[in-house]
């Protein structure tokens, strides 16, 4: 035992050193020759809003751990605030990021391509996304990137887990009342997408009678969290990162996948047309597909989009476990959004 | 006296209009102008040339315009509500023997450190419905099934607003009422007139400027406050005039509607204005003539103690309880859990001081974009009120008009016409501070605006005409009279506006740069996640951080929290 223990070691530091040789080795000689004009150009700046939190700021260091010399700086905000931002950018002809990840809700890639504001790229580590997310490429502009899920969660405190509900569809029972709490699709992506979901599915009548509950409606996936854990709501619908990680702190709760389909929200990453730095982002586009990256993702639960990198969901199980939901396209997110945010904010805000 | 005025030094009037011109011109003209552009051009300025659409897209719904009626009936409601706890509370610090007015003063500047945002917060898991502490205590104590308090209601929210408002006003106030001199009320008494009557017909008319201008300075904060709207307004299902704007900053993005909508609340700031400006004509408000002006304290009896009891109870709801609430999250491993040994750690405070890179950067530019504002708007502010009190030049209500503006427009909004006006050539100010300070100027300029201009209305201009019957000039009569008077109101304006700029959000969110991160964005950030315990603890690091600049700030300038008169 000890000894396969020590083998693994050394095999392990073989490996390292092996790495740290082939560092600036690309796959071929157009990433070498990409990468040496990329030391040329200088920080590069990332908007990004899939992730939260300290998410860009890992991923900016394993980017510049794995292209040596190379920086990047990510500005985070929501997927509504950094649309904004590049927007108020592109008026004001100043090209200040160049690569744009985001969730795209709303059609935000398919406005950019439309206005011819994205650059083509092919990269190279696309041939190896799992493929179940290669459907949603729009090749050579737009890749996804990561896959986070929205379940439902409740308080372990005030509810026992036999009780909880299990399906979106139970959440409509009198019997939770008073005892939801919910996000606003105008402001929260996940609850665009879990929206847009049950929309497609029963019609807009679901949240007609959801809203008889009197779901408590508040902006943020945090504040959701917030009213579960004060145990001012019981039931929230949540996306399972930010619940997985409450609960691990020691906080009173769990996440049930309902067993009609949890809702999948894709983030992508697109590289603009006026990119200040475009080597660097071709290459920071390929560490965002890699597997590298896609372990750092996994490493705060959320799923990886290659397939040798495989990350849990609560309860340690595996994301081929559950049920999923058709993820909507944010081509048919730009055509359903604007209708479904105006009727819900009629329904939930006057 | 127009003689002097006119031929003392004609051209350093003129040099001063044009300077007051250009920089309000730059500061706030510009940057409205390019609202106003936006607003007319069609989606994502394609095509070119103007429409109206964005107006008719802004007011044509149901919803949209109850929100701002809603917001119009808030705006009303906290700003005299704001008054109740306000007014009492600098009468008393200012006027009267009151026990323990620094203590008093320290807290009213604790309650203006924590941003409203912040305050919101503590308030829903003080007093949300089913879980809110008071509620549970209550339960506890009177055995009944539900506590009386409802957060998340109209009345909640006027609440919570208002309590935060009380800075602003109680600044005001007690400026103002500091100047009042004894001889004036003893007067009053003389003539028979109770100490309430004195009060309450002598004493308070003459800070009607200071009261009325708090009033409005409140209702726009009201009108306009995004956090408190979001974390409050949203679960009441009221739609509000930031909600609504933040809609349209969402999915789908509408920012030439949100600035239509946003445009109209000029007019009504204008219109508050004309108001003031009438109600406050043909009197005089002189409170400091330089002749005598000896001012003691009105002595209470036991009634100072009730009086102290009163500000204790103010700002126990502003302060004490909500800080309560953060502290026990922000040593939590996991807040839900409750007070308890074994879920007290400092990892909160580790992770982010020391862990995170980037809070120590934020730190540094928070307080020096904070301190830049703050010298800028406060020399701004002065320099036009004292041209615009003293009649120096011409439109003098123009000015007034243009110092005013930028409140009224929610700072989410303003944002997008500063970065029009100074991201691209000639400024090219993306991505650095200068952007965010030039932001935080103009969006503070009304507060210490309104402050310096209720403190000129105070000052007898016969003090400086004696200077000048003395043979001295303008420069002499300003060094040696009026800054001297108006030290104490420059210290606090100061800090009113580096306070405020220090825990901006609104406007910094669509501004700041990789490398030009305020705390208070920060804060906003994680108000996304998933970290609760961490939110407060960088909220407590906020407020102790704040109040450590403010004490270095006064020890600097040699006086005591906010505005004491010696």
């Amino acid at each position: 035992m000890i000894l396969i223990r020590a083998r693994r070691a050394v095999l392990r530091l073989a490996a390292l050193g092996l790495c740290l040789l082939l560092q600036t080795n690309f796959a071929s000689a157009d990433m070498q020759a990409i990468y040496d004009a990329a030391r040329k150009e200088g920080p590069m700046t990332w908007y990004i809003s899939f992730y939260s939190q300290d998410l860009p700021a890992k991923a900016a260091a394993g980017f510049a751990k794995a292209y040596p010399g190379l920086t990047v700086t990510p500005v985070r905000l929501t997927s509504g605030g950094i649309f904004q931002r590049l927007n108020q950018d592109l008026r004001n002809h100043l090209a200040t990021a160049s690569v744009f990840t985001t969730t795209g809700i709303g059609g935000q890639y398919e406005m950019l391509l439309r206005a011819g504001e994205l650059m083509q790229y092919m990269p190279e580590a696309a041939d190896k996304l799992s493929p179940g997310v290669k459907p949603m490429i729009t090749p050579g502009y737009v890749y996804p990137m990561g896959i986070g899920l929205m379940a439902l969660a409740y308080n372990t405190a005030k509810l026992k887990a036999a009780d909880a509900p299990t399906s979106w569809d139970a959440l409509l029972d009198p019997k939770w009342h008073g005892k939801i709490a919910i996000g606003d699709p105008s402001f929260s992506g996940f609850d665009a997408a879990w929206d847009m979901t049950m929309v497609k599915r029963e019609g807009f009548a679901y949240y007609e009678k959801l809203a008889k509950n009197d779901p408590l409606v508040q902006r943020s996936t945090l504040d959701s969290l917030t009213a579960l854990n004060a145990g001012e709501r019981i039931v929230a619908a949540l996306p399972d990162t930010i619940a997985i990680e409450s609960a691990a702190k020691g906080n009173p709760i769990a996440v049930v996948y309902p067993t009609d389909g949890t809702v999948v929200l894709l983030g992508y990453t697109a590289i603009l047309k006026t990119a200040p730095q475009p080597n660097t982002a071709r290459l920071f586009t390929e560490f965002l597909l890699s597997a590298e990256h896609s372990q750092i993702m996994a490493d705060s639960h959320l799923q990886s989009v290659r397939p040798e990198v495989t990350s849990t969901i609560a309860g340690g199980r595996k994301l081929g476990d559950i049920k999923l939901a058709a993820p909507i396209s944010t081509a048919d997110s730009e055509k359903v959004l604007p209708d479904l945010v105006e009727r819900w904010r009629d329904l939930f805000s006057h | 006296m127009h003689a002097w005025r006119r031929l003392a030094w004609p051209d350093a009037a003129q040099v001063v209009w044009f300077g007051l011109l250009a920089l309000l011109g730059l500061l706030v003209v510009f940057p409205l102008a390019e609202v106003l552009l936006i607003s007319l051009q069609h989606t994502n300025a394609t095509p070119p040339g103007l429409t109206l659409a964005s107006y008719a897209l802004a007011f044509g719904r149901a919803r949209y315009l109850q929100g701002f009626w809603n917001s119009a009936l808030l705006g009303v409601g906290v700003a005299t509500l704001c008054m109740v706890p306000t007014v009492p509370m600098a009468w008393a610090v200012a006027r009267t023997d009151m026990p323990c007015k620094p203590l008093v003063r320290a807290m009213v500047m604790l309650t203006f450190i924590t941003p409203p945002f912040l305050g919101a917060t503590s308030w829903v898991l003080l007093a949300a419905p089913n879980a809110g502490w008071l509620n549970r205590l209550y339960v506890a104590v009177s055995g009944a099934a539900n506590g009386p308090l409802n957060i998340y209601s109209l009345a909640g929210l006027a609440f919570v607003i208002a309590i935060y408002s009380i800075p602003y006003s109680f600044v005001f106030t007690t400026a103002a009422l500091e100047l009042v001199s004894s001889e004036i009320e003893d007067a009053a008494n003389i003539l028979g007139a109770g100490r309430i009557t004195t009060t309450l017909r002598i004493t308070l008319p003459l800070v009607a400027p200071a009261l009325l201008g708090a009033w409005i300075i409140t209702y726009l904060e009201a009108v306009s406050i995004i956090g408190s709207s979001v974390i409050i307004g949203l679960p009441a299902h009221i739609n509000l005039v930031p909600l609504q704007l933040l809609e349209f900053f969402g999915f789908p993005l509408r920012v030439e509607a949100a600035a239509a909508y946003a445009l109209p609340l000029l007019l009504v700031t204008v219109a508050l204005f004309l108001v003031q400006q009438r109600v406050l004509h043909r009197r005089s408000y002189v409170a400091l003539t330089g002749k005598g002006g000896e001012r003691r304290p009105i002595e209470l009896g036991g009634a100072r103690w009730l009086a102290l009891g009163w500000a204790l109870l103010v700002t126990s709801l502003t302060v004490v309880l909500p800080y309560l609430v953060l502290l026990q999250a922000a040593f939590a491993k996991a807040w839900a859990r409750g007070f308890g040994l074994d879920n007290l750690t400092l990892g909160n405070f580790r992770l982010l001081l020391l862990e995170q890179t980037t809070l120590q950067q934020s730190i540094v530019n928070t307080f020096t974009y904070a301190a830049a504002a703050a010298c800028l708007a406060v020399a701004l502010a002065l320099t036009t009120a004292y041209v615009v009190a003293r009649r120096l030049v011409p439109l003098g209500g123009v000015l007034s008009v243009l110092c005013l503006t930028p409140f009224a427009i929610p700072g989410i909004v303003l944002a997008i016409g500063f970065y029009a006006a100074y991201a691209p050539p000639p400024l090219s100010l993306a991505g650095t501070g200068a952007i965010l300070v030039l932001a935080f100027t103009t969006r503070f300029l009304p507060i210490a605006f309104a402050n310096a201009a209720a403190a000129m209305r105070g000052i007898n201009p016969e003090m400086e005409e004696a200077v000048h019957i003395l043979g001295g000039g303008r420069a002499i009569a300003l060094r040696g009279v009026v800054l001297p008077i108006l030290k104490c109101n420059i210290i606090a304006v100061w800090l009113l506006v580096f306070i405020a700029a220090s825990r901006e959000v609104s406007s910094a969110l669509f501004l700041y740069g990789p490398r030009t991160r305020t705390m208070s964005v920060m804060f906003f950030d994680l108000t996304e996640g998933a970290d609760f315990e961490q939110l407060a603890a960088l909220g407590l690091i906020m407020a102790v951080t704040t109040m450590l600049f403010v004490a270095i700030g006064q020890r600097v300038a040699g006086r005591d929290f906010m505005l004491r008169r010696e």
